[in-house]
């Protein structure tokens, strides 16, 4: 059996390097670390039912729309319920729905941007013609018409950003492939009667490896903002579920006289989308030296 | 290149930077004047303008002010004339004996006891076969009985009212010796008025609708009985001397062509059912026009507050026509004149030098539409929308500052919970009673509505005259409920849950997103009953799914929902057993032949006190049968800048009265027509 | 050229055709039905209502449908079936609107966007650059609900001054000079936060362009020569690294067109993006196949200057 082919462990302790001079994505990535802890616990907090001082989701009229104090740091919304809390609890369905929405796209892009890079001819017409016809609908119009017919839920929101992000992906695996494909160790594993499937998935995909990392970490924003879009729109995850997206839309109408309820979780939203950019630019910058000019 | 590249690169976004720096000065320091006239904002736009298609509230605030009905509501919601001087309401009552003989014996003993006839309000009594047709001077069903009393009840025919349930736009039959008369109506579904025994009809039109297809859900049958036939009608008086906007007269042929288009199948208005009881519309003379029912029907005079339409620019206009010209530039006899209608924009109206009760104060009228909740308060704070509905919330902040007017009322309609009562849950009215006192009203009231709500007693907003103001709501009383629920059944299991038989008291509450205040209310209700071991699961649906998927098909276990309702006081499409099928508005299934019989009664009588007689046990009966959980009253709320607006109406005496903007049952809009600017000298 | 040309565009043809047929059945299988308008309304009689689902041809099978709304289209006869008006009227009416606002929001976006990357290029990788960076991506970053309504409330709130709609309303002005700046405030809102993640991906993306022509070889020699290097920046780089861009010409046509639900709502805008919504809540499917329809064949049309003028000025490349 043959060996991997490149990229040699140089190149990852390159990457590294160029990766942690870059102060903005360290802290990015750090960041993300901690909300991904952050989230992990109050996940678990919420299956198990442990306690934590405010529940997310029980009402509390008498403490509605209270500014931040001392007891709920973040305010409290429309029916009372701390702010704090419910960005906590909330922080796994904006995750759960970045990565598993572009888990889904990259799934989708890898595997057609492959078939039509490594075979061209007509199955590369097809699918490409494809893209460009999906690419061709309206996206924010195509995925709230999905929803509305699915039902909004957290499983559907995430299937149907991944359904209509995967084109640009799509495009990206087959470019990749259409120039590794013409390598000579490509043509040597061929010669040594590697099937098909093995040639495009353990010899030319770990090469394109690079470039399809960099888009699913910039699609993970991508897809928070949608989330938090079509719940703007009222088409979110039901309620009393806490997410990103619906405390905002919960709360738009009172923002004039209750500012937290708006301005907390938008800040949330945007340090994060903001991170994953931050760390996805320092990891193309840090991958791609070629193209930044040395 | 190399300079003109670079000069390009920062000289162009310079002149953006300077064009937005001036185009700010302009916005805020410009030289400009405020406009006579007056700014409504509505979060929706109209879908037409035309005021027998349109059905949304937002159209109404345009329709409302370009065009007159002939008779129109006051300010404490009697009806009073408009397009109509006044009117008289009478009635033909047709008693069908077995024989032409017995039918002028009657009227034989009529003319003899001519002394009682002004008591009877009998005008005139005539005999044309079998048939006695007495002209009385009131319409009601009880007003012919005492004269009917006089004859033997075995020499008089009944008249039963067939009803066939079908699809089919062309049915024959012969009105004549046995049918009275045939109609179609707007349930899908024609009606015939059967003298004498209806049985040997009956067999034959079995068998020409043989079972329920798919054209024809029921089998014929007999839906009512009577003694005889009743025919109120009215007698308009138009007012003299109004003039359309483009300058002709109105008479009233425009009447009877509104009544035609109202009816005509191709303009299909929404408003039909209300003239499908009208048997013609007659012009006596340019002013005087006749509208004779076939059966008694008590709102028929409010419906004449519709919109009349000019006939001189319609008639003969084919359908297509209307979509893209009257439709979107009405032409009426209000006070205002339409002049333009920018899509998602605005709708600006003029006002109308030669409106009859003499012009309005203010220049124009502009109606806004601003989708957005958020901007919309935001657009009324820099003073350029005059007012719009403002959100409970929100009125609590304008109320305690004194920059500003709160208006508010009770408005017409009520939020309920309603229960799918085919679903074993809510069979048993002990576990509704239970429902309504586990759930504490107060704090919906207090904490969704800031207290700008009454609890709702029932299917009548308590502000109308038929409303009964007897009846004591439920109290929050979560003690009761749990009793009440372990009667019927539901015993708490150890996790907390009730549960009869094994299973589960869980049921789906389901309501249409983007409504705050329903959402709200779910996610409280839904707390509430976790208390007391009934768990629920809220989902909310977009409003076209949530109709058409799930209350139009009854497939549902409750709804979060509202009723909005009009001034009067039939609700035979919401409580009939009638209309207990897929798409009607009795979604919840809810029949009670006592509750039929009084919504009959409701529409057959015309004198107040019987109708409130009627009205005040229905809404008893059906508060205590609970197939909703009544929620609230919301109040109707504006508010407006202080010293913006003022009213100078005329006093009827050729005078003026001065007086500010007040609430009225009507709303404080009721005088918008009289509402002066008096901030004009103010620079904006 | 030509052959390229005709091929792509028969090729646009049968896109079209799928594309169409994709959006129709998307819309069909939502729930809900266009009868919208008389839902739960007291007064709508049945007949009315099976009226109007004769009119509409609701009652037939699904290609039947498809149908009667292509050759509707076509024809021009489409209507809307919410208000049975003209689908094209219903477009036509607020495309001026909408050509305005995405106008200026192109402009922000060329404007600021190509300066911005400019000087981040020339500035590479040092502090300056670092920061134009950072705040790239929290412009983008942004939700822009978010800031649609941080915005309004601090200009209204705070500044005092209207935002909202085509024009300041309730107010007349004496000089018709003063008339126009207003009407441009009232684009340059909304328009800045239409632009405002495209103002940051322009600079982006004309940044790298600019830093993947100085890597050239030629430019390279250029230097080695000794020539001065401002020039060699924008004589020799920049030229070329403005090419890519030069093509996005192509891309200006959907975007001219291009509508956002939110932003228009917030600010009240009456633009293509309401009518869509709208058209979706109301279940209006002619407007929503035409809306799709008109989109693609815009994109499509795009795409093919793009790919034209890229071969232009970039002697290169070549279409085959």
């Amino acid at each position: 059996m043959m060996k991997k082919d490149p990229p040699s462990i140089g190149m990852r302790q390159r990457v590294w390097k160029e990766f942690s001079s870059n102060k903005a994505a360290v802290i990015s990535a750090g960041f993300l670390a901690l909300l991904g802890a952050v989230a992990l616990i109050f996940f678990i907090f919420g299956v198990a039912g442990i306690g934590w001082p405010y529940d997310p989701t029980e009402p509390a009229l008498e403490l509605k729309l209270m500014p931040p104090d001392a007891y709920h740091w973040l305010g409290t919304d429309n029916l009372g319920r701390d702010v704090l809390t419910r960005l906590l609890y909330g922080a796994y369905v904006s995750l759960t729905i970045g990565f598993l929405a572009v888990s889904v796209s990259m799934t989708i892009g890898v595997v057609v941007g492959a078939l039509a890079g490594y075979w061209r001819s007509w199955i590369d017409g097809v699918l490409m013609r494809t893209v460009d016809a999906i690419m061709c609908f309206p996206t924010f119009f195509l995925i709230l018409t999905v929803v509305a017919i699915l039902g909004p839920s957290i499983w559907n929101i995430i299937i149907v950003i991944g359904l209509v992000s995967w084109t640009g992906t799509a495009r990206l695996v087959r470019a990749e492939f259409l120039s590794l494909r013409e390598n000579q160790y490509v043509y040597a594993a061929r010669a040594l009667g590697q099937s098909h499937l093995r040639m495009m998935f353990q010899h030319i995909l770990p090469n394109a490896m690079a470039p399809i990392l960099v888009t699913a970490v910039l699609g993970i924003p991508d897809a928070i903002l949608t989330e938090a879009g079509l719940s703007f729109l009222g088409f979110g995850v039901k309620p009393p579920q806490p997410t990103w997206g619906n405390i905002i839309s919960d709360g738009k109408i009172y923002i004039l006289d209750a500012w937290w309820l708006i301005l907390f979780p938008g800040v949330a939203i945007l340090i994060t989308t903001l991170a994953f950019y931050l760390a996805g630019d320092g990891l193309r910058e840090s991958t791609n030296i070629k193209k930044t000019g040395k | 290149m190399v300079t003109w590249i670079k000069r390009f690169l920062v000289l162009f976004p310079m002149f953006l930077l300077v064009l937005s720096v001036a185009s700010f000065l302009v916005v805020k320091n410009g030289s400009r004047k405020r406009v006579n006239q007056l700014s409504i904002g509505s979060g929706a736009e109209a879908e037409n303008l035309n005021p027998i298609i349109a059905t949304t509230t937002t159209a109404s605030e345009v329709t409302d002010l370009v065009f007159n009905g002939l008779v129109k509501y006051d300010e404490n919601l009697d009806l009073t004339g408009d397009l109509a001087k006044d009117w008289s309401i009478t009635q033909d009552s047709t008693i069908f004996f077995k024989s032409p003989d017995l039918a002028s014996a009657a009227i034989r003993k009529l003319d003899a006891a001519r002394s009682q006839w002004a008591a009877w309000k009998l005008s005139s009594a005539e005999a044309s076969g079998e048939r006695l047709i007495l002209h009385l001077n009131e319409a009601g069903a009880s007003i012919p009985e005492k004269i009917q009393a006089l004859f033997e009840k075995s020499s008089m025919k009944m008249v039963s009212v067939v009803r066939i349930d079908t699809k089919e736009q062309k049915v024959s039959f012969t009105v004549g010796e046995n049918i009275a008369e045939v109609w179609q109506d707007g349930t899908l579904g024609w009606e015939l008025a059967v003298i004498g025994d209806p049985q040997p009809l009956l067999e034959d039109l079995r068998k020409r609708f043989p079972q329920p297809t798919k054209d024809s859900f029921v089998t014929p049958s007999v839906v009512q009985t009577a003694d005889r036939l009743d025919e109120p009608e009215i007698l308009f008086h138009l007012r003299p001397g109004v003039r359309w906007h483009d300058g002709q007269p109105f008479t009233a042929g425009d009447v009877e062509f509104t009544y035609r288009m109202l009816m005509s199948e191709e303009i299909a208005s929404p408003r039909r059912s209300d003239y499908e009881l009208i048997k013609k519309v007659e012009v006596i003379d340019p002013l005087t026009v006749k509208v004779v029912y076939r059966r008694l029907f008590s709102p028929c005079l409010s419906s004449w507050g519709t919109a009349i339409l000019p006939k001189h620019l319609l008639d003969e206009k084919p359908s297509a026509w209307w979509a893209e010209n009257y439709n979107r530039k009405p032409v009426g006899t209000g006070p205002f004149k339409f002049v333009e209608w920018k899509v998602n924009n605005y709708v600006r109206l003029v006002k109308n030098e030669d409106y009859f009760e003499g012009p309005p104060h203010l220049d124009a009228v502009v109606l806004r539409t601003i989708p957005d909740p958020v901007s919309i308060r935001l657009s009324f704070e820099t003073r350029e929308i005059d007012y719009w509905s403002v959100e409970p919330f929100a009125v609590e902040k304008f109320k305690h500052d004194f920059r500003f007017d709160v208006y508010s009322r009770l408005s017409p309609s009520y939020n309920y919970i309603g229960w799918n009562l085919n679903r074993d849950l809510f069979e048993d009215v002990r576990v509704r009673q239970a429902l309504a006192q586990a759930v504490d009203v107060q704090k919906i009231i207090q904490f969704i509505y800031y207290g700008n709500a009454e609890q709702s007693r029932g299917i009548f907003p308590p502000m109308m005259w038929f409303a009964n103001p007897n009846i004591r709501a439920f109290e929050y009383n979560p003690k009761n409920a749990e009793h009440l629920l372990d009667e019927a059944g539901w015993k708490k299991g150890p996790d907390g849950v009730r549960a009869k038989d094994g299973k589960p008291f869980a049921f789906k509450l389901i309501t249409n997103n983007n409504n705050e205040e329903r959402k709200d209310i779910a996610t409280l209700v839904q707390n509430d009953f976790k208390k007391i071991g009934i768990q629920v699961d809220v989902l909310m649906y977009e409003w076209a799914v949530f109709i058409t998927k799930f209350v139009n098909k009854m497939d549902f276990d409750a709804v979060v929902l509202g009723w909005s309702l009009g001034y009067d006081h039939d609700q035979y499409q919401i409580w009939s057993s009638t209309q207990a099928k897929p798409e009607r508005l009795n979604f919840v299934s809810y029949k009670n032949s006592q509750v039929d019989h009084l919504l009959d009664q409701a529409r057959s009588e015309f004198d107040r006190e019987k109708i409130k007689a009627a009205c005040w046990e229905l809404q008893k009966l059906i508060y205590g049968d609970q197939p909703y959980l009544f929620i609230d009253v919301p109040d109707a709320m504006a508010v407006m800048w202080k010293n913006t607006f003022q009213v100078r109406r005329p006093d009827g005496k050729g005078g003026w009265i001065t007086e500010p903007i007040r609430e009225t049952k009507a709303g404080f809009r009721y005088y918008m027509i009289w509402w002066e600017r008096t901030d004009l000298g103010n620079r904006s | 050229m030509g052959t390229f040309i005709i091929r792509r565009l028969l090729i646009s043809l049968v896109l079209l055709f799928v594309i169409s047929v994709i959006s129709f059945a998307i819309l069909k299988l939502t729930p809900g039905g266009s009868q919208l308008w008389f839902q739960l309304n007291p007064k709508i009689s049945q007949a009315a209502k099976e009226n109007f689902i004769r009119k509409y041809h609701l009652d037939r099978p699904l290609y039947e449908q498809y149908y009667f709304i292509m050759t509707d289209l076509f024809g021009g006869r489409l209507l809307s079936s919410k208000d049975a008006r003209p689908v094209i009227g219903k477009i036509g009416e607020r495309l001026p609107a909408t050509l305005r606002l995405n106008l200026v929001a192109l402009l922000l976006e060329f404007g600021f966007g190509i300066p911005w990357g400019v000087y981040a290029a020339r500035n590479w990788n040092m502090w300056k650059d670092r920061f134009g960076t950072f705040w790239a991506f929290v412009f983008i970053a942004m939700p822009n609900f978010w800031i649609s309504y941080v915005i309004c409330i601090f200009l209204v709130k705070y500044v005092n001054v209207a935002i909202l709609g085509t024009s300041s309303f309730g107010v007349i002005y004496a000089n018709p000079m003063e008339g126009f700046l207003d009407h441009f405030w009232h684009l340059l809102i909304p328009g800045t936060v239409l632009a405002i993640g495209g103002i940051a991906s322009m600079s982006r993306y004309v940044r790298a362009s600019t830093l993947e022509t100085l890597g050239e070889d030629y430019i390279r020699t250029a230097r080695a020569k000794g020539l001065d290097p401002t020039t060699v920046f924008y004589k020799h780089a920049l030229r070329n690294s403005l090419r890519p861009v030069i093509t996005m010409v192509g891309y200006l046509l959907p975007a001219l067109l291009g509508a956002s639900v939110i932003v228009e709502s917030i600010f009240a805008y009456p633009g293509m993006g309401r009518l869509g919504w709208e058209a979706l809540t109301e279940r209006d499917y002619p407007v929503l196949v035409t809306l799709n329809l008109v989109g693609a064949v815009l994109v499509l049309i795009g795409n093919l200057i793009a790919d034209v003028l890229y071969a232009v000025v970039d002697p290169r490349i070549r279409l085959e």
